[in-house]
């Protein structure tokens, strides 16, 4: 009898169909090219909802193989809702191998957190993102926003970061800021803390991002050029953590989250599991390097 | 549309795009796509042929120029079930480093709204290589992807074809990508946000005219 392996499997491998494989790796491609522009694709449907990281779920399903090892994280967490199950979706439907530990995956799936761990050549850093379109905060219509794009006419943007300055005495973007790629086009960094997105500057791995609801697909290649948006007298800065530390492990150089215990006393925790997880383990995980991280006191 | 029964729909082509993403994000970088035992015809690089069978399907145009250019896109359309379109409406286009200059004015570039609806053109030349080789166009590639400069050694380039590609993005982010092959399967990209410039080799064997 001859074994009937066509049906054995219930779906394709990752899930999305190869043609539409196909059309999201042709858009990829030409998001490489064209660092920082927003290329529309399909966003085909998924079974999750659009918004809930299908745009970062199709990136990682048209370029994930049989050799990858896949690491899924959430605001820094592998464990959250989030992570685990688009992580246990992923998994099931390409077998592949999953790890929590950063520096063995090749390919790393994030919402709202660069890791904190230096990336490295061979990793592929995908981000899920809500907003992909940085002026869409001072225009209202897409076709309007294109042609900013197209002309590289960033006026309104400026002028609004020196709104926010004067009204509220700083730039009161917290996550997203907005970065220059390549000296063109302005791009949101996904909500990333301001804390990471020096991170993206010259980085040695590749950055996809994808926007399910929006429909949009863009790229950061290694070693591109990303400058967050600053003026001469008014510079961009990264969130303030002095005279606080890591409970528990007492490193200040790192992305914190506040803690309230039961008897309402408030901690520190490096956000990041998979790095607190190595420092308590005494290892010495190697960290991003830029110049905001590097003149603080660990 | 024709199966080749040595070519993996799924895992072959999900490799190779993974090669030529990393090419495409780092400029210069030779990757090599593993050598399947498909069935070829003339004219076109096997590697060629793979990315047009790794990116191409019904959704996707191109064209195939120069000689034998029926025969390649015959083939093409037989494995891909892509749609043969004229030079001035393809998204991807088949040709060879030897080939003439002209043809690339007539591809699209893109609009400054919509800069992805461009051509990449998938070059066929005969080596690839970091190291100098004889007779070759030496590149030197610059920009995003690029820690400092990558320099790679390219035969069976016209250099007219550099010149042309350079003109046409100079309006970036308008403009045409690139791909490169060779016949052992090496492979570059030049995406249009590079800055490259090129040298001419010294001819080895000057005429002697005593």
């Amino acid at each position: 009898m001859v074994a009937n392996i066509k049906y054995a499997n219930k779906y394709n491998f990752a899930f999305i169909d190869e043609a539409t494989k196909k059309e999201i790796r042709r858009k990829l491609l030409k998001a490489v090219a064209i660092p920082g522009y927003q290329v529309p694709y399909s966003s085909p449907e998924m079974p999750i909802a659009r918004g809930w990281g299908t745009g970062g779920l199709h990136v990682t399903l048209a370029v994930i193989g049989r050799k990858d090892v896949f690491k899924i994280i959430d605001q820094g967490s592998d464990a959250s809702v989030n992570a685990c199950n688009l992580r246990e979706f992923v998994q099931q439907m390409t077998n592949v191998q999953t790890t929590y530990d950063t520096a063995e995956a090749t390919l790393i799936q994030t919402r709202h957190r660069i890791t904190e761990e230096e990336l490295t050549e061979d990793q592929i850093f995908v981000y899920q993102v809500p907003q992909p379109e940085p002026l869409r905060s001072v225009e209202r219509y897409e076709n309007r926003t294109r042609q900013m794009h197209g002309e590289a006419d960033y006026a309104k943007m400026w002028v609004s970061l020196y709104e926010s300055f004067v009204r509220d005495g700083d730039i009161m973007l917290g996550a997203g800021y907005p970065v220059k790629v390549n000296k063109r086009y302005i791009m949101a960094p996904s909500p990333i803390p301001k804390w990471d997105v020096p991170n993206l500057n010259q980085s040695k791995a590749l950055h996809l991002f994808g926007a399910g609801r929006e429909k949009r697909l863009y790229a950061v290649p290694p070693y591109t050029t990303v400058e967050p948006l600053e003026f001469e007298d008014v510079k961009f800065h990264t969130e303030n953590f002095v005279g606080t530390e890591c409970y528990k492990t007492g490193y200040k150089k790192a992305f914190l989250d506040e803690l309230y215990f039961d008897d309402g006393s408030k901690h520190f925790i490096i956000n990041d599991s998979n790095f607190l997880d190595k420092l308590e383990g005494k290892a010495e995980p190697k960290q991003h390097e830029n110049k905001y991280i590097n003149q603080l006191e660990s | 549309m024709q199966s080749e029964i040595l070519y993996d729909e799924i895992f072959d082509a999900q490799e190779h795009f993974r090669l030529i993403l990393d090419s495409m994000a780092r400029p210069g970088k030779i990757n090599v796509i593993p050598n399947l035992d498909i069935q070829m015809v003339d004219g076109i690089n096997k590697a060629s042929a793979l990315i047009g069978f790794s990116l191409l399907n019904t959704d996707a145009s191109f064209c195939a120029i120069g000689e034998l250019s029926y025969t390649i896109e015959k083939f093409i359309t037989l494995h891909t079930a892509a749609k043969i379109e004229s030079l001035q409406n393809a998204d991807f286009v088949f040709v060879k480093g030897s080939q003439s200059d002209q043809f690339i004015a007539d591809l699209k570039i893109g609009t400054l709204p919509y800069p992805e609806d461009s051509a990449t053109i998938v070059l066929d030349v005969l080596n690839i290589s970091t190291e100098e080789i004889a007779d070759s166009l030496q590149l030197n590639l610059k920009g995003p992807g690029i820690k400092t400069v990558e320099t790679v050694y390219v035969t069976g380039l016209n250099h007219a074809i550099m010149d042309a590609v350079k003109e046409q993005n100079f309006e970036f982010p308008l403009g045409i990508d690139l791909m490169l092959t060779d016949k052992e399967n090496n492979m570059i990209c030049i995406p249009r946000s590079n800055d490259f410039t090129y040298e001419l080799a010294e001819p080895t064997n000057k005429p002697n005219y005593n």
